[in-house]
């Protein structure tokens, strides 16, 4: 509904407020007056009245008149569909693409995108993202602000474009997911549960382009991680290796569900990167336990991710997968290939891999050495403590 | 709120001693400690900048350094502070504020792409970046929004061509100079006469050298109604 008016007024803050407006009349009106035969068109045109009044009386109706204000002023109600309860999946469609247009700022495409298709208040978002409520309502209304003067047209794009754009959404989808997953420990019940939105607008993407596979791809490999979310800590916040996870404890149906969709996605002539980590998340979630899973099948998918997208971070993964596949010595050969290019020295996972792959050959010394190297770098409380742990028990040795 | 620190030298004049870059990097690291650091970086040399514009059509590229002007800009912070008067408070702690000028300027509508235009280390190899500069001819205005449009769709097509790293309009009514007299630092409040040439905004971008950045500028639509200036931005920390 708000994506209709939306549509009509170009303006997402005065359409906003105006449906606001035409709920708060409806609520009075309807009990008194009865239902009227087609609630929804009425909302629709009362709220375009109430926002034209509105632009009137603020001075703004002229301006935007030579592009909209014929739309606004014309008598002629948009024909709607049977006034039952499932929105129109067209709005939506347009709704998700104006909102993660390339021209708004990825933090505002976030905040909007939680705002006008999850519903979540301004708190509730601001929270989540631990920024101050007063913060994230400034940059709501900037990026509809941005909307309005730049016109940023309300459509689906055209489609030499739309893949491209359609990336650009699920890029979106994908940062509120990992905004939500990277959350453990004390402030998880606090902040609202952004996987559970992020999986939401998965969802819609899938029930709206069901053409799209990298939109399965994506949806697939949020379900999977998500079933395993509640295993990957201790209760006081200390890291659970996969290995180590209590797998009778992940979400089955989810899992299911998450490898019914992979396999669709990863049919299509050529599986996108959604698709190809999902099939990677997949043999994880398919082996019953840790021993079974088929190190050389994830070996294989890292490859061709790589070659698909390119990145020294999934030739570590890759070199990981190596090593469970075919023994350390292969996978740390991999890992000094990575050292001598130079691209990862700052980052901690690389260190902390070498010092795995030594410690598992017998070369303590040096895995000391390599651990070191990583505590200098690592970020996070639980993964420090993790390798401090680790370089205790080779210093040992 | 987010502001940038523009780090300004007086041509020719000088009060105060020199600041050594070893100095300025404990300010950034005092900030980065406090969790106030979101990006900046010191610029290489205006003698090996350049300055674009467009006039009627025709592209005039110029090389510095920039004798008509009497200031140049050395680097910039961006700094987290709950407001204007926090933000200056800090500024009056950059030692740069004893020998030359620290100008405090809100950015409104920070826009980042991708994170790494930053005086903090990063893992991966640091790309080369520009810094482009924008200033304002007085008096310019944009009453239809048509500039301000024309801008946005030059966003979105670097976004595309995936040289956007990040950029934001410079506040112009809020801005703030902090320098030293008397060995005390004064803030004074803009418009500033000494310089007619408003930053009004900028950019940073990734591009494999000087020639492509500045091809870049050229394309930048405010070229057409004010000026460009190109920086190659000095890469620190792990390279």
């Amino acid at each position: 509904m708000l994506a209709t008016v939306i549509g009509l007024l170009g303006d997402f803050q005065v359409a906003e407020e105006a449906v606001q407006d035409a709920f708060a009349v409806a609520l009075e009106r309807w009990p008194r007056e009865g239902w009227p035969s087609h609630p929804r068109a009425w909302i629709v045109s009362t709220a375009r009245h109430k926002a034209i009044d509105a632009l009137r009386r603020a001075g703004r109706l002229e301006a935007i008149r030579g592009e909209l204000g014929h739309m606004a002023e014309s008598s002629v109600v948009p024909e709607l569909p049977d006034p039952s309860d499932t929105a129109i999946p067209d709005e939506r469609l347009r709704l998700i693409f104006t909102c993660c247009h390339p021209a708004l700022a990825a933090e505002a495409q976030v905040a909007l995108a939680l705002r006008t298709l999850c519903g979540l208040t301004t708190d509730e978002i601001a929270r989540a993202f631990l920024v101050a409520p007063a913060t994230l309502a400034q940059r709501l209304v900037r990026a509809k602000r941005k909307i309005a003067a730049a016109r940023i047209p309300y459509e689906v794009p055209a489609p030499e474009l739309l893949p491209e754009r359609l990336e650009a959404v699920m890029a979106v989808v994908y940062l509120v997911f990992n905004e939500g997953y990277a959350a453990t420990g004390g402030d998880a019940w606090v902040r609202t549960d952004l996987c559970r939105e992020a999986i939401r607008l998965g969802r819609l993407l899938v029930e709206l382009m069901p053409e799209r596979s990298e939109a399965k791809g994506l949806l697939a490999l949020m379900l999977l991680h998500d079933a395993r979310r509640g295993t990957r800590t201790t209760p006081s916040g200390d890291l659970v290796l996969l290995e180590d996870q209590d797998r009778a404890r992940w979400d089955r149906a989810q899992i299911e569900e998450g490898r019914a969709l992979t396999a669709a996605a990863c049919a299509a002539p050529a599986p996108g990167p959604y698709a190809l980590q999902a099939a990677i998340a997949a043999e994880h979630a398919r082996a019953a336990r840790a021993t079974d899973t088929d190190w050389r099948a994830i070996e294989r998918l890292y490859a061709e991710l790589a070659r698909k997208r390119p990145s020294p971070v999934v030739e570590l993964n890759r070199a990981v997968a190596l090593a469970m596949a075919e023994g350390p010595a292969a996978g740390l050969a991999r890992v000094a290939e990575l050292r001598r290019a130079g691209q990862l020295d700052g980052y901690h996972l690389l260190w902390a891999t070498e010092a795995d792959l030594l410690r598992r050959l017998g070369r303590f010394d040096e895995a000391a050495q390599a651990y070191r190297r990583a505590l200098e770098l690592v970020g996070s409380e639980p993964e420090r403590r993790y390798l401090e742990r680790r370089l205790h028990e080779v210093a040992a040795r | 709120m987010e502001f940038m620190f523009l780090i300004v030298d007086r041509k020719g004049a000088r009060t105060g001693e020199p600041v050594t870059m070893a100095e300025m990097g404990r300010y950034a690291g005092e900030l980065a400690q406090q969790g106030r650091i979101r990006g900046g970086a010191p610029l290489h040399p205006e003698a090996v900048g350049a300055r674009i514009e467009v006039r009627d059509g025709r592209t005039i590229v110029t090389d510095g350094p920039f004798a008509e002007s009497r200031e140049v800009i050395a680097g910039s912070f961006i700094v987290e502070a709950r407001d204007r008067a926090e933000a200056i408070e800090i500024a009056k702690r950059c030692p740069h504020a004893r020998a030359g000028i620290v100008e405090v300027r809100a950015l409104p509508d920070r826009d980042v792409a991708k994170p790494g235009f930053t005086t903090a280390a990063r893992f991966e190899k640091q790309p080369t970046q520009f810094m482009f500069l924008l200033r304002a001819e007085p008096g310019e205005s944009d009453p239809d929004g048509s500039k301000y449009r024309e801008m946005i769709a030059y966003d979105v097509t670097l976004k595309r061509e995936g040289s956007y790293v990040e950029s934001s309009q410079l506040a112009r009514d809020s801005a703030a100079r902090v320098e030293a007299a008397d060995g005390k630092p004064v803030v004074s409040d803009g418009p500033f006469a000494e310089t007619k040439e408003v930053a009004a905004g900028y950019y940073v971008v990734e591009a494999a050298d000087r020639a492509r950045a500045v091809g870049i500028a050229t394309r930048c639509p405010h070229a057409r109604w004010g000026s460009i200036e190109v920086r190659e931005v000095m890469k620190i920390g792990p390279t």
